[in-house]
């Protein structure tokens, strides 16, 4: 592969693209502002989004008790269902007519400069009924229930009869508009919106259109992710699994997500080892490990038994135990002066360096294998803030937080990232990660940094990445 | 200092006006403007050959866009023997396929080659969102090349 073929490809790019891009006025299509920075996300990632933490905690709430409980194998595991009273014997949407959208993933772009004042979320209107009802979306799996009261509940399509709650809000639609509203986050959105024929169309400011078909309710069954009120509900924040002969660990982040990961805290597993993210599917009651071994799949059957939990592979069978929480262990305090690193590059032949000095300074290097110093390439610097008795929010019952370190972005700014694990590292020093999207940072027993933060790599799922900073 | 300018001082120094320049490289002078004031980029054939006209050293235009490029090369499926005009088609209709600020972004960052700090600048944003967009962006293209090429993995395109 020649290295200029990308290069040249993009100097084909089309003019009238580039002439749209030339055209653009300054400050236009960002505002800048982080609630209209978060409109330019497609509907169903924003409102998967706004709902995904409470909506996944929910499904911890409920997965875990049966786990607990030892009847996640058992066949006759249930969540039970959802409650529509008299929606479908009111809204009998039998036609079902399914056509997919050919790309609704850049769905979305959401008007902006908005005023949270100018909406209202009346009931809708007599005429606005003939919305009222299940749509569905196909393509992106999303779909979306308005109800005549003028609420909205945003579910995902978990199976082809299985809708899982995602979410809820209000609705109002007002000249040919609707305008959702979800209180989890305070966002809004609008759209244009048309009924024809059976479906109806939601079109951005950008005239990007999604179509959602009418859906018979009956033919589905909706399981709730969310149900606090629930006795079995419990918090598993602090619950944390650990191999029984081997350090390690499956911690259950949050309580607010569904992956799990294992942390390997050390031995001869490669650093890449670290972090494995894993989703549990209820349905099939079975772990599935999505880049386990360089792309491959690995599935694993899970089942408590005698308070052990016992993951399963073929004739492989993962014993772990409860983890006992130690204060003691995690009471390394940040080592200032004191160079932290992480490994970079593929091959891992560089490092990227971070000296958290006395005066509230980091400075930020990279310097190859023989300690050579990068200083062409990489170079930050910036302030920090380590308090060492502060909880961090998103963690603030977790075992593992010792403190909170917040690092203050760099004047500078990196031009490019080369590989990944650049890309995760920056991300990570920067301050809106950890502002806006809770990264936790904490000191393990042996004084290494750990820096986790979600990212998420589709509509749909929610990962967890890691970057480990080891003193020297 | 982005391709533009560099190009614009090198043929500053060169003595060479742009349309003595232009009739070197055999392009109009309107094209070297826009190279010039960053409007339209040249290729990297062009690039070589703009290089040899200036005598110096093609690594001094192309320096940072050879770095920039290696995480779009990235893209590329492994084993994937692409021509530059399929990959061209496939990457208009990608970028045909991405919000407009997302396209524009890719157009600033990639055609344009400006910084992530210009960008943020234009759009008055922080850099980390520019980023954070662009290598979403990224992953995007790596995820439709993959998907466009699958059945041309290990061929000819």
């Amino acid at each position: 592969m020649p290295k200029t073929l990308m290069f040249d490809a993009i100097s084909d790019i089309d003019e009238a693209l580039i002439d749209t891009c030339l055209n653009e006025e300054p400050g236009k299509a960002f505002s800048g502002n982080k609630n209209e920075e978060r409109h330019n996300r497609p509907l169903w990632r924003r409102i998967a989004l706004a709902c995904a933490i409470p909506a996944m905690a929910a499904l911890l709430i409920l997965i875990l008790p049966k786990i607990l409980d030892n009847t996640l194998l058992g066949s006759d595991y249930h969540f039970g269902n959802f409650s529509f009273t008299g929606l479908a014997a009111e809204v009998p949407l039998s036609d079902v007519y399914v056509e997919s959208l050919e790309d609704t993933d850049n769905f979305g772009e959401f008007a902006q400069n908005r005023t949270d004042a100018k909406y209202v979320f009346d009931k809708p209107s007599k005429d606005d009924m003939k919305y009222v009802g299940l749509w569905l979306d196909q393509q992106s799996s999303g779909a979306i229930l308005l109800n005549k009261d003028g609420t909205f509940v945003f579910y995902t399509q978990y199976s082809e009869t299985l809708l899982r709650f995602a979410g809820e809000g209000y609705f109002c639609i007002e000249n040919g508009k609707i305008r959702l509203f979800t209180p989890a986050d305070g966002e809004y959105s609008e759209f244009s919106i048309a009924y024809k024929r059976r479906y109806i169309i939601f079109t951005n400011e950008y005239n990007e259109s999604i179509r959602l078909d009418p859906v018979n309710i009956d033919d589905y069954v909706f399981k709730p992710m969310e149900d606090k009120t629930s006795p079995d509900a419990m918090d598993f924040r602090n619950i944390t699994w650990r191999l029984a002969d081997e350090k390690t660990h499956i911690n259950f982040w949050n309580n607010e997500v569904m992956s799990i990961s294992i942390n390997v805290n050390e031995g001869n597993v490669p650093a890449d080892r670290i972090e494995e993210t894993f989703v549990w599917d209820s349905e099939t009651n079975t772990v599935r490990f999505p880049d386990w071994h360089e792309g491959s799949t690995l599935l694993l059957t899970g089942k408590i038994e005698n308070d052990q939990l016992i993951l399963s592979a073929g004739n492989t069978s993962y014993v772990l135990v409860p983890y006992v929480y130690d204060p003691n262990i995690y009471s390394q305090d940040l080592q200032l002066g004191k160079p932290y690193y992480c490994t970079c590059g593929n091959p891992k032949d560089y490092r990227v360096v971070i000296i958290f000095e006395e005066d509230g300074r980091y400075v930020l290097t990279a310097e190859d294998t023989s300690g050579n110093l990068l200083t062409d390439r990489y170079y930050l610097e910036g302030t920090y803030e380590y308090c060492p008795d502060e909880r961090h929010p998103y963690r603030h019952d977790g075992p593992e937080v010792s403190g909170v370190l917040r690092i203050t972005p760099p004047n500078g700014e990196l031009d490019y990232m080369n590989n990944t694990d650049m890309y995760l590292f920056f991300e990570t020093v920067s301050s809106s990660w950890i502002v806006e999207h809770g990264a936790e940072i904490f000191i393990d027993e042996e004084g290494v940094i750990w820096i986790s933060y979600q990212r998420v790599f589709t509509d749909e799922l929610i990962v967890y990445d890691c970057v480990k900073l080891s003193p020297r | 200092m982005d391709i533009s300018k560099r190009l614009a001082d090198a043929r500053a120094a060169s003595n060479m006006t742009q349309q003595e320049f232009a009739d070197r490289l055999f392009v109009s002078r309107e094209l070297v403007s826009k190279w010039e004031n960053g409007l339209r980029r040249p290729d990297h054939k062009t690039l070589q050959r703009i290089a040899e006209v200036l005598g110096i050293p093609e690594g001094s235009l192309i320096k940072q866009e050879d770095i920039i490029f290696k995480e779009l090369e990235a893209c590329i499926p492994p084993g994937c023997s692409i021509s530059r005009a399929s990959l061209s088609a496939l990457l208009n209709n990608f970028l045909k396929t991405l919000p407009k600020t997302d396209a524009n972004l890719f157009i600033r960052r990639y055609y344009l080659l400006n910084s992530n700090s210009e960008i943020a600048e234009f759009y008055g944003i922080k850099p980390n969102i520019v980023r954070s967009r662009l290598s979403k962006t990224v992953r995007k293209l790596k995820k439709y090349l993959k998907e466009e090429l699958k059945d041309a993995q290990n061929a000819d395109v």
